[in-house]
């Protein structure tokens, strides 16, 4: 074992030279003897140049016999593979006329050698190519051209060594290398898993393509502990900036007249609404939920509760208990976001819940302007907001992160024109989740 | 009333603020910068109420809560500038008795010492914090959550857990609206303070088979509310 795994080539370089090297060989043995095997069938066909001879040297010494044993003597000619006939001067030009197109194109194809000896003409006949001798007035000898087939040695050779290299080179690149690398794609096309992963890329294959998934594994470390470092720097600005922020809370009390102490604490609430968001989309982040089996429809009604307790008109609708497995504190955040959303455009939000199949299905609508169709695709990243000049409050984030939540719920997220008016907002989450990552 | 505080906060100012706001409701405050500051106050007089910022230079605040623990039952608030969910459940489970984020209002923090106070003089025992059970159900005081008996995690509101909590731990006694309110923190969260009824009536939603029959928490008339099952800490 020891003695074959210093042998084997471990590298794609080391493997191409070992396929081209077992081809060569290969060619060389299947070619050879096939060659043979052909030869051995019939005489097989001489080459062009030796035929050209020969039938310089059968014409001379047919035109040095008497006219009547001439006839007899071809015989002997066409017994070692030579093949030729003698015909009459008028068959001669008899024969010369209008060649098919067949003949013409199996003429082009055969490739009747330019370089003819003096005397010799070719001739089209009307469904071949000859080549034609007159040894007299009244008599022509008339040879068929040489054979010079597709199928001679060194096309055998070649066709050989060609599949024994394509062969070779599709097993190479199926097994060793196109798989481990449409692997490596599969991971990292799921970037946000793969970040989140521990599981390394197998480190298999040829070594380039084992030194390429070390690379990614690399990689993956580098990019998560520079994320880390990143989110660890923000929080710790948004964090820092809550103490100050809280001097200025307690300092804001202090101020007698009431509509400027209001107007002030509601910039500070909207200040730490965006370190709130803030700190939850980086919390948020390429970690994945924990599920648990939780009561959707208590969800849904705690959340309507506390918005309605602050006076806003908002209504649950649907079963009271509908349990799902899913992440209560993440599906909690995404849902209140849409509700405060629906608040802040609208006037009245209503939720709903229904199971349907195996999916939990939860709209949440409300009466506002809703969004144009081609801003709805927008409105889901990061950073965007419908309209700069009314939407002052937040990063925009928050519709973001809640769609963000919902696909990690495997869920799908949409958002439709609400009957009148408004947006609804609907949310299918599978009711079970994959058992790997229930809590 | 005894109503000695310590504030252990970093930044002068903010301690300063909080201090004044205490002071003027009548609460005797003194100021400690860390944790070395803080023993120093302690072993010079005790403190009725402990106020605790997490993040402090040098010993932080969950090792100095830990450490209180370790040797006294004074109430702690514990002050943090994550509202994160297992920074709250860290604080609880060491030992502190309750959580305020910043930026926290002047009313907020009062109301929470005063409560803490005021459940201290009733002589309700710290960190009776484990796990309450009843007829399948399980209630987490210090994560907060509420399991049904199909194992499936209900959510509630503050107040509807607060209340839940305060029937679990007063089962088969008749408990008075505004002994209710006093278990909670209810009329702190929104401008629109619900009566204890609209939360009782929201809890029944979410415990009782039928809500309109329930078998759980019993109207008591003139009384208040009655919680009937059996409970278990486990």
């Amino acid at each position: 074992m020891r003695v074959l795994n210093l042998i084997w080539p471990h590298s794609i370089r080391r493997q191409m030279m070992a396929i081209i090297l077992c081809a060569v060989v290969f060619a060389s043995l299947a070619g050879d003897f096939t060659a043979n095997a052909l030869k051995n069938m019939h005489m097989g066909p001489m080459g062009v140049e030796d035929y050209t001879f020969a039938m310089t040297s059968v014409a001379r010494m047919v035109e040095s016999l008497p006219t009547q044993a001439r006839a007899e003597n071809l015989e002997k000619w066409r017994e070692i593979g030579i093949d030729v006939t003698l015909i009459s001067a008028k068959e001669a030009i008899e024969m010369a006329r209008a060649p098919t197109l067949w003949a013409r194109l199996s003429a082009w194809l055969r490739q009747v050698p330019e370089t003819l000896s003096p005397g010799f003409d070719i001739v089209q006949t009307h469904d071949a190519t000859v080549l034609t001798y007159p040894i007299s007035d009244q008599q022509v000898l008339v040879f068929a051209p040489p054979v010079h087939s597709l199928l001679d040695d060194g096309t055998i050779h070649y066709l050989a060594a060609a599949s024994a290299l394509v062969l070779g080179f599709s097993v190479l690149a199926v097994r060793g290398i196109a798989a481990p690398v449409r692997h490596m794609a599969g991971v990292m096309k799921a970037t946000d898993s793969f970040l989140a992963s521990d599981q390394p890329i197998p480190e298999n294959g040829p070594r380039e393509i084992r030194e390429l998934a070390r690379g990614m594994n690399d990689l993956r470390g580098r990019i998560r502990a520079l994320l880390e470092a990143r989110t660890a720097m923000l929080r710790n600005v948004s964090h820092d900036l809550r103490t100050p922020l809280t001097r200025l809370r307690l300092r804001l009390d202090r101020i007698e007249d009431p509509s400027l102490r209001n107007s002030a604490l509601q910039d500070l609430r909207q200040i730490d609404d965006m370190i709130d968001t803030t700190l939850e989309y980086l919390r948020v982040g390429p970690a994945p939920s924990c599920f648990e089996r939780s009561d959707i429809a208590s969800l849904l009604q705690t959340i309507c509760a506390d918005f309605a307790d602050t006076g806003a008109i908002i209504h649950y609708t649907g079963p009271r208990h509908l349990v799902a497995e899913c992440s209560v504190n993440d599906l909690t955040r995404a849902i209140n976001n849409f509700c405060e959303n629906g608040l802040k455009f609208g006037t009245s939000v209503r939720v709903t819940a229904a199971l349907q199949g195996a999916e939990v299905l939860i709209d949440i609508a409300d009466d506002g302007p809703g969004i144009p169709v081609d801003l709805r695709e927008d409105m889901l990243q990061p950073f965007v907001k419908m309209d700069l000049a009314r939407g002052s409050a937040g990063f925009g984030l928050g519709l973001s992160i809640a769609a963000e939540i919902i696909a990690r719920h495997n869920g799908v997220l949409e958002l439709l024109q609400n009957e009148p008016k408004g947006l609804l907002v609907r949310v299918r989450l599978p009711q079970t989740q994959s058992p790997a990552r229930m809590a | 009333m005894k109503n000695n505080i310590l504030i252990v906060e970093d930044d002068a100012a903010l301690a300063g603020l909080l201090a004044q706001v205490l002071r003027d409701n009548g609460l005797d405050v003194r100021i400690a910068a860390d944790g070395r500051e803080m023993d120093a106050h302690l072993r010079a007089a005790p403190a009725d109420l402990i106020i605790l910022d997490i993040m402090l230079p040098g010993e932080d605040g969950f090792s100095l809560c830990r450490r209180l623990r370790a040797e006294t039952t004074v109430p702690i608030i514990i002050l943090s500038a994550l509202g994160e969910e297992t920074d709250r459940i860290v604080g609880l489970e060491i030992g502190a008795d309750d959580y305020v984020t910043k930026p926290f209002s002047p009313r907020e923090v009062l109301a929470r010492v005063r409560s803490l106070m005021r459940r201290t003089s009733y002589g309700v025992v710290p960190g009776s914090s484990g796990p309450l059970r009843f007829d399948g159900w399980r209630v987490d005081p210090v994560r907060r959550q509420v399991h049904g008996p199909d194992h499936a995690r209900v959510s509630m509101t503050t107040a509807e857990f607060d209340l839940l909590l305060g029937f679990c731990r007063n089962p088969g006694r008749i408990l008075s609206r505004e002994e209710l309110l006093s278990l909670t923190h209810a009329g702190l969260a929104g401008p629109v303070a619900r009566s204890v009824d609209v939360h009782v009536s929201r809890l029944r939603q979410k415990i009782e088979d039928n809500p309109k029959d329930p078998k759980y928490v019993l109207t008591v008339r003139l009384g208040g509310y009655l919680f009937t099952p059996a409970v278990s800490a486990t």
